[in-house]
């Protein structure tokens, strides 16, 4: 009979919350890069000229399509023989910017597609440039709607980070992974490492909780009503009426 | 059947002239120490001291392939006389069966460019080495806490390789035996090569725990290959390097 | 720049690919099953059930694949089994299909407008006659373009198991590109594989949303 023993772990406590803190870095980068590239992604195949459109698209098609952990491998093990020789912790970033910014590129497409063709009209008889009505017009609301999917796909993309330690970054599972051998205690690693990504989620939940609140007049003024499908419900009405309109 | 047994098992030196032959037990799927060619031959480092312990004594000798479960059982039931199978002396397996001082050992190496000029660990400053993590040399390598010289943890040994070869590391640290396999499987002639060796896991000569005059030839026997590099020469032909430093009981 | 890469290597990657279909449709089938029994539990009138599934859910879409792998891999081997990679992998991506498909699944069945339970209701139907006849049904068609969706991502999260070395498909493009030490061209050939099995898929999904004109499921 097994008996589980947590003391290894808590003794092997500041690795593991040293790795948790990597996770968290490495992500808070990777999903503010990603999401800038998503943004311009999403602006380029709405508004841009057929060729980067279809460039785009491409892209977009091509990273949704195929595993991260590919992407990794290619980033990490297949760039160099062409000259680009990245550091693990570079080539992870790189490569979860990569991802991240082709699913944001679609979600923010959707929310730029829902906005209404009259605000952008209404934009343009104020005399607003086309820069200027994409910065307040449309961007503004079409983020607000995808803002649930668009933080759980970020909250994803932290726990994608595991993967990083397959390319030797000692992340939170890299540590798992090292210590599950120094103390073979596997099970119980492991399962403290679980506990610790859903804390990391709930922490990041939050995060964008928070974030939500400081951006969006829309949740400030509903108050604490707004849970976070609230938008949600609000972007599928959008849709119908856009689609009724 | 058990007739048959105790007709076939022989464990005095008189018995074994008598019969004109040994039965040796050798292990496969262990390469380069026992493994089956493409003819379906037996083959390898462990095949090679059984020949030659059979020529020493005079007799015939009768190879018999066995796979790691199945050593031990084959020689206390008499189906082998001798097991010459990369058993690792330990006390646990010593409680049934007998063992001599060590033949050969698991190493562990640094593999690396052609071109690197590192030939010890001291050597290794400002260089990482690639390990699969938690591996026995990783634990080895970390425990050593060599200054100025970076560990990198990856999934396995394919894992490690796969970063020499792109040059993520400068070299690696895995078994002398995984290295021989990964090296051969690259097509490209010759751009690594295993640098040095720097840890040992030895194995040794098993028999039956009554057979005390085979037991104090074996290691006789041992003792003499190793003296006139005879068993050196097994090492560098299966191996590609020369016999480490055994230790002797 | 493609040196000794060749016919041999791709052939060598479609067989290990077999793998890749089988843990897929194995983990979709079975974690299927599940997920639906989590989907109906997690509608029901009970707030215990319905708290314990939602609580299994955040769970398992809160941990990494990976995590869940090496839980199923050290897990089994706890009761003294030694466990055969495809073993693992098929219990971790399982459980992972379970918690996502149930709730892809359950907020298929909350769309179902309101009305509809009432009307049925007053029809005289028990619950679960509601369930077969009118809202399942409904729930279903909607279900159809994130349900494929899903299965695009979990055919990408089989990939994960050649960390655990099951020898399926990106496992074995590493295998090769050691051998080969051409790891662009190897690995390209292992995204282009997994292109032709997903692509089609999510285009079929996209479609289906647009026959649909279902709104985007968050």
């Amino acid at each position: 009979m097994y008996h589980f023993n947590f003391t290894p772990v808590f003794r092997k406590f500041p690795e593991i919350l040293s790795g948790a803190l990597l996770t968290l870095i490495i992500s808070s980068l990777a999903i503010l890069l990603g999401f800038a590239v998503g943004v311009v992604c999403a602006l380029l195949r709405t508004n841009g000229p057929k060729p980067l459109r279809t460039l785009v698209s491409i892209y977009v098609e091509a990273v949704r399509n195929t595993p991260f952990l590919v992407q990794l491998f290619i980033v990490y093990f297949a760039l160099p023989t062409i000259g680009i020789r990245l550091t693990a912790v570079e080539a992870g970033i790189l490569a979860m910017v990569a991802n991240l910014g082709a699913y944001a590129a679609e979600i923010v497409r959707a929310g730029i597609e829902a906005v209404h063709r009259l605000q952008i009209e209404a934009g343009a008889a104020l005399g607003m440039s086309r820069l200027q009505i994409l910065r307040h017009v449309v961007l503004p609301p079409a983020i607000e709607a995808v803002y649930p999917s668009l933080t759980s796909q970020f909250i994803l993309m932290m726990l994608a980070s595991s993967l990083l330690s397959a390319i030797s970054v000692n992340e939170l599972t890299g540590v798992a992974q090292l210590l599950t051998s120094l103390t073979f205690r596997s099970f119980e690693i492991y399962f403290t490492i679980g506990v610790l990504y859903i804390v990391l989620t709930l922490l990041l939940k939050a995060a964008f909780q928070v974030i939500g609140f400081a951006s969006f007049k829309r949740w400030r003024r509903l108050g604490g009503a707004n849970l976070v499908f609230a938008p949600v419900q609000r972007f599928r009405r959008m849709l119908e009426s856009a689609r009724n309109a | 059947m058990a007739a048959m047994v105790s007709v076939a098992s022989a464990q005095t030196l008189d018995q074994i002239e008598k019969k004109g032959e040994v039965t040796i037990g050798v292990v496969t799927g262990v390469p380069p120490f026992g493994s089956i060619d493409a003819s379906g031959k037996t083959v390898g480092y462990d095949v090679d001291v059984a020949n030659l312990l059979a020529k020493d004594l005079g007799v015939k000798a009768k190879i018999v392939p066995l796979t790691p479960p199945a050593r031990i059982p084959a020689l206390q039931s008499g189906k082998v006389d001798i097991l010459v199978a990369t058993l690792a002396p330990t006390t646990e397996r010593a409680k049934s069966v007998m063992f001599t001082m060590p033949y050969s050992a698991f190493q562990q190496v640094i593999v690396a460019k052609n071109s690197a000029k590192e030939s010890s660990l001291k050597d290794m400053v400002g260089k990482s080495i690639g390990v699969p993590r938690g591996s026995p040399q990783d634990v080895q390598l970390t425990g050593m806490n060599l200054k100025g010289t970076k560990i990198v943890r990856f999934q396995d040994d394919a894992a490690a390789a796969q970063a020499l070869f792109s040059g993520q590391v400068d070299a690696i640290a895995i078994p002398n035996t995984t290295a021989l396999d990964i090296l051969k499987k690259r097509n490209e002639q010759g751009n690594y090569e295993i640098k040095f060796a720097f840890s040992e896991q030895p194995n040794s000569i098993a028999v039956r725990q009554d057979a005390f005059q085979l037991h104090q030839w074996l290691n006789d026997f041992l003792y003499n290959i190793k003296l006139n590099g005879e068993l050196n020469a097994i090492s560098e032909k299966w191996i590609g390097t020369p016999l480490p430093n055994l230790p002797v009981f | 720049m493609f040196g000794q890469f060749g016919w041999h290597a791709i052939t060598l990657l479609l067989i290990a690919a077999r793998w890749t279909v089988l843990l897929s449709v194995l983990a979709f089938a079975l974690g299927g099953l599940a997920g639906f029994a989590v989907a109906l539990v997690r509608t029901s009138r009970s707030p215990v059930s319905r708290t314990i599934t939602a609580a299994y859910i955040e769970i398992v879409q809160g941990t990494p694949v990976l995590i869940l792998l090496f839980l199923a891999y050290f897990g089994v081997a706890l009761i003294g089994i030694d466990v055969p990679p495809l073993l693992a992998a098929s219990i971790a991506l399982t459980v992972f299909s379970s918690a996502y498909l149930g709730e892809i699944w359950r907020g298929c069945i909350d769309a179902i407008p309101r009305a509809q339970w009432e009307a049925s209701e007053s029809l005289g139907m028990t619950r679960w006659q509601q369930l077969r006849h009118i809202i399942l049904p409904q729930a279903f068609r909607i279900s159809l373009p994130p349900t494929v969706g899903f299965l695009v991502q979990l055919i990408k999260n089989t990939s994960v198991a050649s960390l655990i070395s099951l020898v399926e498909l990106t496992r074995e493009g590493q295998l090769i590109a050691n051998a080969n030490f051409r790891p662009l061209p190897t690995y390209v050939a292992v995204a282009l594989i997994y292109f032709v099995l997903c692509f089609p898929l999510s285009k079929y999904s996209q479609s289906l949303e647009r026959r649909l004109h279902v709104g985007r499921q968050s």
